[in-house]
């Protein structure tokens, strides 16, 4: 019997099916993963377990602690915690996708015009990036908020084109050592143009790397219309929002007898951030097995 | 020495924009500014309001304006209050101040305690240490300031009644030093917390890097005393890119506190820009803006340099 070399299956994994193969081994990402799916869902179900209206004033019933009626109770105007809660999450979720969506298209334009041009459309981009750095997002969004009245819709906006910086610089880095790839020459001889090249060859490759700044974008922006709505100048009542329920903490009578109103908004802010800096972690390890920060 | 002049002198143009940007955020703003001083009780006549549009310069045309607002910025004068008249300047004088004592002592506990931790267990990998304080640093950073101070006023003052629920004296006592540090033991823990969860996970990550690297198996296979190796080869190179992570954090530092402040009523330079921003106090939200970014900008600027110092292969490119 002679020894043979058994064929071996070649395992021709693409980078994406790596990546995800690691992904799925990193415990605190799974985690993560199913604390945000469960976050998820109990915000998409909240017509179906909410029980009450998120709007309904209910005046005999205010400032009720939690009872069989109201899980989480009432607050000063008699609103449902529980439903209010859910719902808010909706809305506090939904602005950190929308906003993260704006910069990160405002990002990767920047990022690869500036990456792949180089020369003066590099350098006024990037001194431009400097300069929206230079300010704290809150600082800065906090003043424009002076320009626009108070709406979702401008919170997403203002949050969006605020947030851009960081994956502008990212895509910039990416694009910069892309561009003088084999492909790219390869691409450009058979007669590609520029638009043609950034779209078709450069991009797809930056994708990877973006994913997970992506993820740490949601949650910046998570964390600012919270921030934004707790100082007043969020999300206007009564729609509710984890951030602008926190903000009847900035009384004292509530903080102090109420507590059933101010904490499951801020259990869940912190839920969904922790699961998402999880993924985030998770998607960056897997990408970059280098960067394996346990 | 070329790297440092091009450094500082990459920031001039930076400058000139965020000034531009200031302005032109607050000047473009809709409905006139006057307006903060139409008041129906005491009878603001229309020559009123004219004297006061010549008085604050409104009636040249906008380039005109921000070339006269850049001339007394640059002199140091930023104008007077619309709020109650008080020079910009000393108001901010005042206020930074007080910023700078919370900031300063959250940073510093932040670095001492965050890198410490760092160290401790990036030298002690998969210990129960490591689990413990990796775990919490992931809370620490999920954990934005407003939260923290919500639970830190609640638990702290509220309920156990250890500290003050804010301000920066007891009222009624003389000043003394105990009595405005035991004021800002829960601010600057709320503001620290966040700081301190990145300095703790950055500088264990960095001590894990360096202890993979070849020239640390060298050194340990050539027989040096692990105390050696670790001070001599991986805290020298560990701890540097901690430096630009310290550097970096300036921007959430300065978020921060503006939550901090606005929940411990600690009445410094954020708290100052909510009420400002709510009462349209424009020349008051300038001031603000610019004393924010030149401070970034001079921590980016510092914290460069310190890196080229410590670093020599750092050039600029």
């Amino acid at each position: 019997m002679s020894i043979e070399a058994r064929p071996r299956r070649v395992h021709s994994q693409s980078p994406t099916a790596q990546a995800w193969r690691r992904f799925r081994r990193h415990p605190l990402a799974l985690a993560g993963l199913v604390l945000f799916g469960i976050v998820l869902l109990a915000t998409v179900a909240a017509p179906l377990i909410g029980r009450y209206d998120y709007a309904e004033l209910n005046l005999p019933d205010k400032f009720q602690s939690p009872s069989l009626a109201h899980f989480l109770g009432t607050d000063r105007v008699g609103r449902d915690i529980w439903s209010r809660t859910l719902y808010g999450g909706r809305v506090s979720l939904a602005v950190g996708f929308a906003a993260a969506s704006i910069s990160t298209v405002i990002g990767v334009i920047l990022g690869s015009v500036s990456g792949y041009y180089r020369g003066m459309t590099d350098q006024i981009i990037m001194r431009f990036t400097d300069v929206v750095m230079t300010f704290p997002r809150v600082v800065i969004i906090l003043t424009a908020a002076i320009y626009l009245g108070q709406s979702i819709a401008s919170v997403i906006f203002l949050i969006g084109i605020f947030s851009w910086p960081g994956i502008t610089r990212l895509v910039r880095g990416q694009v910069l050592s892309l561009r003088e790839q084999q492909f790219v020459l390869a691409s450009r001889s058979l007669g590609s143009g520029n638009r043609r090249i950034i779209v078709t060859h450069v991009l797809p490759n930056v994708v990877a790397p973006l994913l997970a700044s992506i993820t740490f974008d949601v949650n910046g922006a998570i964390l600012l219309e919270a921030g934004l709505s707790f100082l007043g100048v969020g999300i206007p009542l009564p729609t509710p929002s984890w951030g602008n329920m926190l903000e009847s903490a900035r009384s004292l009578d509530v903080l102090q007898d109420g507590p059933w109103i101010w904490v499951p908004p801020a259990v869940m802010i912190l839920l969904t951030v922790l699961s998402i800096n999880f993924i985030g972690d998770g998607l960056r390890d897997a990408i970059d097995p280098r960067h394996q920060q346990g | 020495m070329q790297y440092f002049l091009r450094r500082v002198l990459i920031n001039i143009p930076v400058l000139f924009l965020v000034t531009l940007v200031i302005y032109l955020l607050i000047n473009l703003a809709p409905g006139d500014p006057v307006d903060f001083f139409v008041n129906e009780e005491i009878g603001i006549t229309k020559e009123d309001l004219d004297f006061v549009r010549e008085r604050y310069g409104l009636d040249d045309p906008l380039p005109v304006r921000y070339v006269k607002w850049l001339g007394q910025v640059a002199q140091g004068d930023l104008g007077f209050r619309f709020k109650n008249g008080d020079d910009v300047a000393e108001v901010l004088a005042v206020r930074m101040r007080r910023t700078f004592l919370l900031m300063g002592t959250a940073l510093a506990i932040g670095i001492v305690v965050g890198i410490t931790l760092g160290i401790f267990i990036g030298l002690r990998q998969y210990s129960i240490w490591d689990f413990t304080f990796t775990g919490l640093s992931f809370v620490g950073i999920s954990m934005p300031a407003f939260i923290a101070g919500i639970f830190g006023l609640y638990v702290f003052s509220v309920k156990l009644g250890w500290f003050p629920s804010g301000g920066m004296r007891t009222i009624g006592k003389p000043e003394s030093l105990f009595d405005l540090l035991y004021h800002l033991v829960l601010p600057a823990g709320t503001l620290a917390i966040f700081n301190l969860a990145t300095f703790l996970r950055y500088t264990r990550f960095s001590i894990l890097e360096v202890r993979g690297e070849d020239y640390v198996r060298t050194a340990n296979a050539k027989g040096l005393k692990p105390p050696v190796v670790t001070w001599r080869h991986v805290f020298r190179n560990a701890l540097l890119p901690v430096v630009t992570v310290v550097g970096l954090s300036l921007p959430t530092l300065v978020a921060g506190a503006l939550f901090t402040e606005t929940i411990y009523s600690w009445p410094g330079m954020g708290a100052l820009l909510v009420d400002a921003v709510a009462a349209r106090d424009y020349p008051m939200v300038m001031g603000i803006m610019l004393v924010t970014a030149l401070v970034v900008l001079t921590a980016n600027l510092i914290t460069d340099l310190a890196y080229a110092v410590a670093d020599p292969r750092i050039r600029y490119t």
